[in-house]
C-alpha cells in the first residue's frame, strides 16, 4: 500500500495525519521539498502507532527544515509489504543478471560479445542497494540496461557499459528527453523516489 | 538492386509504408520483451554491429512473417520505413546469400548504433506481427504512431 498526500505546512510545527489500515504497524514516510522534488527532508519507519483504528499519529517537528512557505510532500509506504515485494523483485533481478552472466559469444546471432564478471558484479551490487527494481536487459552494445517506467509514462534508463561508463536516459510522457553520463553513485533511491513519487 | 533473378527491391526504400521485420526473442534467454508493457525493450534495438531486419518488399505481412519464421524466432515486430525516417533511423538494404530481404537499420547515415531515443521510439511504436505465445497472427498498431 502506498499513500501519497500533498499539503503545505508551516515551519517548526507538528505534522499530523491519519492512518486507516488496522494491520499496518510499520509505515515508512518520506518528506520532500515540493519545489525541487529532490530533497528528502526526513525519512523514517514508524512502528509505534498509538492505536490500530483510524489513528491520528503525530510526528513532531518534521518540518523544521522547511521555510514557512514551503510545501512538503508526504509519502507513506507499508514497510512490511514493501520489503516482501522488494525481496521477490530483487530475486528476479539477480536471476536475470546470472542469466546475463552465462551469455556466450554471438548470443544474439549477430556477434554480440559476452559480458564480463566485473560488469555483472557491478550491476548486482547496484540492484542490491536499490529499493525499486528495474527491468534488466542485455544489449548488443556491450551494456546492461536497467529500465524504469512510472505511472505517468515517464521512462528512465541506465546503461552500464563494459568500459565503466554509465549513460542515463530520461524521456517523459510528452517525449521530452535527456541523455547524460553519470557515475554509479548517482543511481540511488533518492533519484528513483523522485521518479516514482513526483 | 537486384539480388536474384526473381526479387527486385529498391535500395532507397522508396515506399514509406514498407515494413521492416525484426525478431525479438521471448521463448529463450535472453528475452528482450518488456513483459510489463507487452512490447519489446529498447535493448532489442541496440546493436553496435547494425540492427538486422528483413524488409517486406512487396510481400504481404503474412508472407513476410512466414518467411521470417524460417530463420527467426520469438515475437516478430515491424517498423515502417516512415516510422524509421521520423526517428532519423536509416534503413540499409544489405541482402545476403541466404536472405535476399536482409537489411540493417542504422542510427544515422554514418553510424550504426541507435541513440537511446531512437531505440525507445522504435520499441514503443513497432507493430507486433507475430506473437509466439498465441501462435497466431495479430496486428496491433500503437495509436501514437
Amino acid at each position: 500500500m502506498i499513500i501519497s498526500i500533498n499539503f503545505s505546512i508551516a515551519a517548526n510545527c507538528a505534522l499530523a495525519f491519519g492512518i486507516c489500515n488496522a494491520h499496518n504497524t510499520e509505515i515508512k514516510y518520506s518528506i520532500y521539498d515540493s519545489h525541487t522534488c529532490s530533497t528528502v527532508l526526513e525519512q523514517k519507519v514508524v512502528t509505534d502507532w498509538e492505536d490500530k483504528n483510524n489513528t491520528l499519529a503525530i510526528i513532531p517537528n518534521v518540518a523544521s527544515n522547511t521555510s514557512p512557505d514551503d510545501g512538503i510532500f508526504l509519502y507513506m509506504d507499508n514497510a512490511a509489504d514493501s520489503a516482501e515485494k522488494s525481496s521477490s523483485e530483487l530475486d528476479a533481478s539477480l536471476k536475470t543478471l546470472e542469466n546475463i552472466r552465462t551469455l556466450q559469444q554471438n548470443w544474439n546471432g549477430n556477434q554480440a560479445e559476452p559480458f564480463s564478471n566485473e560488469l555483472v558484479n557491478r550491476v548486482v551490487a547496484l540492484v542490491k542497494r536499490l529499493s525499486y527494481q528495474p527491468q534488466i536487459f542485455p544489449t548488443a552494445e556491450d551494456s546492461i540496461q536497467l529500465e524504469f517506467e512510472n505511472e505517468k509514462g515517464d521512462y528512465l534508463e541506465f546503461e552500464l557499459f563494459e568500459d565503466g561508463k554509465i549513460r542515463k536516459f530520461f524521456c517523459d510522457h510528452e517525449n521530452n528527453n535527456d541523455v547524460s553520463w553519470i557515475t554509479i553513485g548517482e543511481i540511488n533511491d533518492n533519484i528513483l523516489m523522485d521518479f516514482f513519487v513526483c | 538492386m537486384t539480388t536474384s533473378s526473381w526479387i527486385s527491391l529498391s535500395a532507397n526504400f522508396s515506399d514509406e509504408r514498407e515494413k521492416l521485420l525484426r525478431a525479438v526473442w521471448a521463448d529463450k534467454y535472453p528475452h528482450l520483451w518488456d513483459t510489463k508493457n507487452n512490447r519489446p525493450s529498447s535493448a532489442a534495438f541496440k546493436d553496435k554491429n547494425g540492427l538486422s531486419v528483413d524488409r517486406a518488399g512487396q510481400r504481404t505481412d503474412a508472407e513476410a512473417v512466414e518467411y521470417a519464421k524460417n530463420h527467426l524466432h520469438g515475437f516478430i515486430v515491424a517498423a515502417t520505413v516512415e516510422m524509421c525516417r521520423k526517428a532519423n533511423v536509416s534503413p540499409k538494404y544489405l541482402p545476403s546469400k541466404t536472405n535476399p530481404y536482409h537489411s540493417e537499420l542504422h542510427g544515422s547515415e554514418t553510424t550504426k548504433p541507435f541513440s537511446p531515443m531512437q531505440a525507445l521510439t522504435l520499441a514503443r511504436n513497432v507493430i507486433i506481427l507475430y506473437c509466439p505465445e498465441e501462435n497466431s497472427m495479430q496486428i496491433s498498431i500503437n495509436p501514437s504512431t
